[in-house]
């Protein structure tokens, strides 16, 4: 195994190197804010080519991608990116690229003020949240392998943090072309022939993604010494008491953990990267002999308020757990104030 | 890629005028700490407070894996390319909590001290005098980077070096490139503590 390079990178940065290591055919682009956004940087990054590929800087998110969708129908690898403000709009045309069975590669760079709608997007889509810089980088190749699998040829969504991964420098592993060429599909025309709908039992392919999620992780822990996780679960099993929440709350968990290190009560941590398909088994078995269970979510104005708490509390409502819920929907923007906020919460409940 | 064997970690901020070096300097520091095997984090402030004039840039170096990547509570010192920015409230607030400044200026070290007070020790430097004679310009990022490896020796010299070659030898002339290099061993050689 060749020994990967250690850089200090940016998420967007690190990004790049992955999907030029993916040798688009086509990456297609949108910014929905026009100052100072990494969308741009990371398009015209990604499409630095080994072969030509194509770039696209479309006028709207719909148009982007409607391009893309058309792009990958020709057989070629696609990449989109967007901003959390260019993907919100597309969420039903999502449903088509997944109708169709297209692996487009969606990377997008969300940002505090509409982090709500990353968690609301439709279709069967994959999405899966970074924690790190690193991640960024694993999940790309990672994901294109699985959405590219015959039997799952779903679009995945990778979704990055601007301020904590996207603009944030951090040491980075970078494996050489020639160790990613060995890991990473040849995509072929028949690739994209016309595929069968996906299963009327949806939690059967659900698990077989989940399934090939886990072998492909595998694979590139072979290549790469590091397996991309789908939840990270920490604390003693002991705790009565836990915190749920995904990928970009990461960040608050830390000041948490370490505040309640020293009481009496320990907790118990659940972060969550893969959101779509949700890992149901592993989100009942952390959550067995819990009592108070808090699950964070973005705040939202209008609609869609904690989603995610009512998914896991309809998980939980068949299988005779009755923990406590409190659902607690926070902005990304000040970490201390939420730590601050979360640990008074715990306090009382404790 | 040897293991870092820092004394302790560090945290600290360099901040100037926009486009006046401010990231270049603190992008090799980091670079140059990660070729000697350290852990490092950047991040730039100015995305958070919309600032397009003046650059804030925090970094962290740790010869073990962070815990967190949230900005310091508490920084151990800062570096200033624009003695102006002591003015603002904003960019001096985390300097309440640190240890050192390092601060281009042509001011005494005895006229800063009335300004700060005990524990925070200022270390007053002219690095654009050296920047505009070597570089002709003043961009004095690079110089006050020598200097600073006094202040906290978290990589050798030498590494730097390295890093500025390995990094601009594409972007810059060989005679920019080589201007640069005795700029920064310029602030080292003339920097005392």
């Amino acid at each position: 195994m060749k020994t990967a390079k250690i850089s200090a990178l940016s998420g967007a940065q690190a990004c790049s190197l992955a999907l030029r290591q993916l040798r688009p055919a086509a990456v297609v682009s949108y910014r929905f804010r026009t100052q100072d956004n990494p969308v741009e940087f990371l398009a015209r990054q990604a499409a630095i080519p080994h072969a030509e590929p194509l770039i696209r800087f479309a006028s709207g998110p719909t148009s982007a991608l409607s391009f893309s969708i058309g792009a990958a129908r020709t057989g070629g690898r696609v990449i989109l990116i967007l901003d959390s403000g260019g993907l919100s709009p597309v969420s039903g045309l999502l449903g088509e690229a997944s109708r169709l069975r297209l692996p487009l590669i969606i990377n997008v760079i969300s940002n505090t003020t509409s982090s709500a709608t990353d968690l609301l997007i439709g279709g069967d889509c994959l999405q899966f949240h970074c924690t790190s810089v690193q991640e960024v980088y694993d999940a790309n190749l990672v994901l294109s392998r699985l959405v590219e699998d015959g039997s799952v040829r779903l679009p995945v969504i990778i979704f990055q943090d601007e301020s904590k991964i996207s603009r944030f420098v951090e040491n980075a592993a970078i494996l050489p072309d020639s160790t990613t060429d060995k890991f990473i599909t040849t995509i072929k025309y028949e690739h994209i022939s016309p595929a069968p709908p996906l299963s009327a039992v949806p939690n059967q392919v659900e698990q077989k993604i989940l399934e090939k999620f886990n072998s492909y992780s595998s694979l590139f822990a072979g290549i790469s010494g590091r397996t991309l996780r789908m939840v990270e679960a920490e604390g003693p099993t002991e705790s009565k008491t836990a915190l749920v929440a995904v990928g970009p709350y990461a960040e608050i968990f830390g000041g948490v953990r370490e505040y309640f290190k020293t009481r009496s009560t320990p907790l118990k941590t659940l972060l969550l990267k893969l959101y779509h398909p949700l890992p149901e088994n592993q989100i009942k078995e952390f959550l067995v002999g819990i009592s108070n269970v808090i699950i964070i979510e973005p705040l939202i104005t209008s609609f869609g308020h904690s989603n995610l708490y009512n998914i896991i509390a309809g998980l939980l409502s068949g299988s005779g757990y009755n923990p406590n819920f409190v659902s607690l929907n926070l902005s990304r923007g000040n970490q201390e104030i939420n730590t601050e906020l979360l640990v008074k919460l715990l306090t009382n409940i404790e | 890629m040897t293991t870092a064997t820092l004394p302790k970690d560090y945290s600290f901020y360099f901040t100037g005028f926009s486009r006046r070096g401010v990231r270049t300097a603190t992008q090799i520091l980091v670079e140059a700490a990660l070729v000697e095997g350290c852990y490092i984090q950047l991040f730039d402030d100015n995305y958070v407070n919309k600032n397009d004039n003046e650059e804030v840039i925090w970094a962290k170096i740790s010869s073990s894996p962070f815990k967190d990547r949230s900005r310091p509570g508490k920084f151990n010192g800062a570096v200033f390319l624009e003695p102006s920015l002591l003015g603002n409230p904003q960019i001096i607030n985390p300097l309440s909590s640190a240890d050192w400044l390092l601060l281009n200026t042509k001011i005494s070290r005895r006229e800063l001290a009335k300004t700060f007070k005990s524990p925070l020790v200022t270390y007053p430097f002219d690095a654009s005098e050296i920047a505009r004679y070597f570089m002709e310009d003043n961009f004095p990022g690079l110089v006050l980077l020598g200097g600073l490896l006094k202040i906290i020796p978290v990589v050798e010299l030498s590494t730097i070096e390295t890093v500025i070659r390995g990094i601009f030898k594409d972007r810059w002339e060989t005679e920019l490139l080589e201007k640069n290099i005795i700029a920064l061993r310029m602030g080292f050689n003339e920097f005392s503590l």
